[in-house]
C-alpha cells in the first residue's frame, strides 16, 4: 500500500468536504414550531417591543404591555423547559411542551398562578368535527385501517365506546375511541356531543416509532405534569387547568384550527406504540381505564 | 399571524444553528422556539431595511449559547447525517458510500472538537450558504472580520482532522480516493 496519510488537507479540499457534509445532514423537521411561537405570543408570554415600529407597520398584533410577573414566568419556562428534558416528558409520538410552569419541589410540576391568557373552554359544545379524530371505522375491523394492532378498553363501567375513529394512513394512523358519560366517567364542564351523547372519555393508539412529534402538547399555567408507571410502562399524568393540544397532520404539519382544550391526559408508552386516555377526573379513574385495555 | 409566516420561513436554518451549537435536537428545538418568541418582543430593535435571516439567528445562536452554559460544557452537536438514499442512476456503490458515511461522519467528529464560535463560522458558510454580509450581521462582527474568522477557523478543523482521519487520506490522493 503506498497511503501517505497526510496532516494536511487544501482549503479547497476541506470546503468541498464541508459542502459535501452540509448537503448529507439529516433534515430537521418540526412541526408545529411555528404555532407553538404564536401560542406563545398571543398567551403574552412575551414582554410588548420597546419601539413597536416595525411590528406596527407590518400590521402584526401587539403583545401585552411590559409586566415584571411575565418575564419571571418566562424565566421559569427556560428553567422548567430544561428540567422537563432532563425528566423526560416526553413520549414516542407525544411531544410535550412545557409553556408557562413552575416547579414545586415534590417532582411533579405545576403552573404558576399567574395565568393572563389561558384560553377558557368555548360555551358551546365542540363538535365531532373539531375533535379532527378522523373517520369512522367498525372496531372490528379497525387494525386493517391502521395497519397494528388495536387495543381498547374493556372495563364494564365505561362501557362500549359511541365511536371510534381513524385518522391518516397506515402505518401511521391514530385510532380514537369515544366513551359517553356515565356515573362512573361524568362528562367535563361542556363536553363533545357525538350521536347525542355527551362525550366523557377518549382513548388514542398511535404509533410513536412513526413519527416523534406526531402530536404536541402546550401545558398552560395551572396545569401539573407528572411521571407515572402504567401498566409497567413509562407514561405521564398531565391534570388540572384545561390545556392545549397540538394535533399534526399526517405530513406533520400543524393546522391553525387544530388546537383545542383538553382534560386530564394519562399517556405512556408500550412498545411501538403510544396511548393517550383523556378526560378522566382523576389519576384513579384513568389508571382503571388503562388497566382494561387490551 | 404574518409572524407565524416568518417563522416557518426561517425556522430551519434557525434549528440548524442551534444544532450547531447545542448537542441535543429536542434542544435545538426548545432554543429555537424561545429565541422567535424572544425576537417577536425585540422587532422594534430590528432595523426593517435589513435582513431578517442573520438577525433571528443571531439571537438562535445566543439563545442555544446560554442553554449551553447553563447545561454545562457538554461536547457533540446535534447534527445528523441523513440516511443513505441511493436515488437514481448516479447513486454511488454501496462501497462509495461507506467511504463517504465514513468521511463525514469524521468531519462531524472534529467539528465537534471545535469552539462555538469556530463551528457556527463553517456552518453559516457551508451548511446555510450565508454570504459575507449575512454572516458578519449573524456573528455580531465586522464584515472584514468574517473572512480570517473563517480561514482561523478551516485552519483549526485542519488540525482537529489529524493524520489519521479519512479525510487526510482521501487529501494524500491514496487509495480510497
Amino acid at each position: 500500500m503506498t497511503d501517505r496519510p497526510t496532516t494536511t488537507m487544501s482549503d479547497a479540499d476541506l470546503e468541498a468536504a464541508l459542502l459535501d457534509l452540509g448537503s448529507a445532514l439529516a433534515p430537521l423537521p418540526s412541526p408545529g414550531l411555528a404555532l407553538a411561537v404564536r401560542v406563545r405570543i398571543e398567551r403574552g408570554d412575551v414582554a410588548a417591543p420597546d419601539r413597536p415600529t416595525w411590528a406596527e407597520r407590518l400590521g402584526l398584533p401587539a403583545v401585552r404591555p411590559f409586566r415584571r410577573g411575565l418575564v419571571l414566568a418566562l424565566a421559569a419556562v427556560l428553567l422548567i423547559a430544561g428540567i422537563a428534558a432532563a425528566l423526560g416528558f416526553g413520549l414516542p409520538g407525544l411531544r410535550i411542551l412545557i409553556v408557562g410552569p413552575s416547579p414545586n419541589p415534590t417532582g411533579s410540576m405545576v403552573g404558576p398562578s399567574l395565568s393572563p391568557a389561558v384560553p377558557q373552554p368555548s360555551p358551546t359544545p365542540p363538535s365531532l368535527e373539531s375533535l379532527d379524530l378522523g373517520e369512522p371505522v367498525d372496531p372490528l375491523v379497525a387494525a386493517g385501517a391502521v395497519a397494528y394492532e388495536v387495543k381498547l378498553p374493556n372495563l364494564a363501567e365505561l362501557g362500549p365506546p359511541v365511536g371510534v375513529y381513524a385518522r391518516g394512513d397506515p402505518p401511521n394512523a391514530r385510532l380514537s375511541a369515544i366513551y359517553g358519560a356515565n356515573p362512573a366517567f361524568p362528562a367535563g364542564s361542556n363536553p363533545p356531543i357525538v350521536s347525542g351523547q355527551a362525550v366523557s372519555i377518549i382513548v388514542m393508539e398511535f404509533p410513536g416509532s412513526a413519527d416523534r412529534d406526531y402530536l404536541k402538547k402546550i401545558l398552560q399555567p395551572g396545569t401539573t405534569i407528572r411521571g407515572q408507571t402504567v401498566n409497567g410502562h413509562e407514561g405521564f399524568w398531565i391534570a388540572g387547568e384545561p390545556h392545549q393540544l397540538i394535533y399534526l397532520d399526517h405530513d406533520g404539519r400543524a393546522a391553525d384550527d387544530a388546537i383545542r382544550i383538553v382534560g386530564n391526559v394519562l399517556a405512556w408508552n408500550d412498545g411501538d406504540l403510544t396511548f393517550r386516555i383523556e378526560g378522566a377526573r382523576d389519576l384513579a379513574a384513568a389508571l382503571r381505564i388503562a388497566q382494561s385495555i387490551r | 399571524m404574518a409572524y407565524e409566516d416568518l417563522v416557518r420561513r426561517h425556522q430551519d436554518a434557525a434549528l440548524r444553528t442551534a444544532c450547531i451549537v447545542l448537542a441535543g435536537e429536542a434542544d435545538a428545538e426548545d432554543a429555537v422556539q424561545d429565541a422567535f418568541v424572544k425576537a417577536y418582543a425585540a422587532l422594534g430593535r430590528f432595523r426593517s431595511e435589513a435582513p431578517f435571516r442573520p438577525w433571528i439567528l443571531r439571537i438562535v445562536a445566543n439563545e442555544a449559547r446560554n442553554r449551553r452554559r447553563s447545561a454545562g460544557r457538554r461536547v457533540g452537536l446535534a447534527l445528523r447525517l441523513a440516511e443513505d438514499r441511493p436515488s437514481d442512476d448516479a447513486a454511488p456503490s454501496p462501497e462509495a458510500a461507506v467511504l463517504a458515511r465514513e468521511r463525514r461522519g469524521a468531519l462531524l467528529g472534529a467539528l465537534s472538537g471545535l469552539s462555538e464560535d469556530d463551528r457556527l463560522v463553517l456552518g453559516y458558510r457551508y451548511f446555510l450558504d450565508l454570504g459575507e454580509a449575512e454572516m458578519a450581521e449573524a456573528l455580531g462582527v465586522p464584515r472584514g472580520t468574517v473572512k480570517s474568522r473563517l480561514s482561523r477557523a478551516l485552519g483549526r478543523l485542519r488540525t482537529q482532522i489529524g493524520p489519521e482521519s479519512p479525510l487526510a487520506r482521501v487529501a494524500s490522493g491514496g487509495p480510497d480516493r
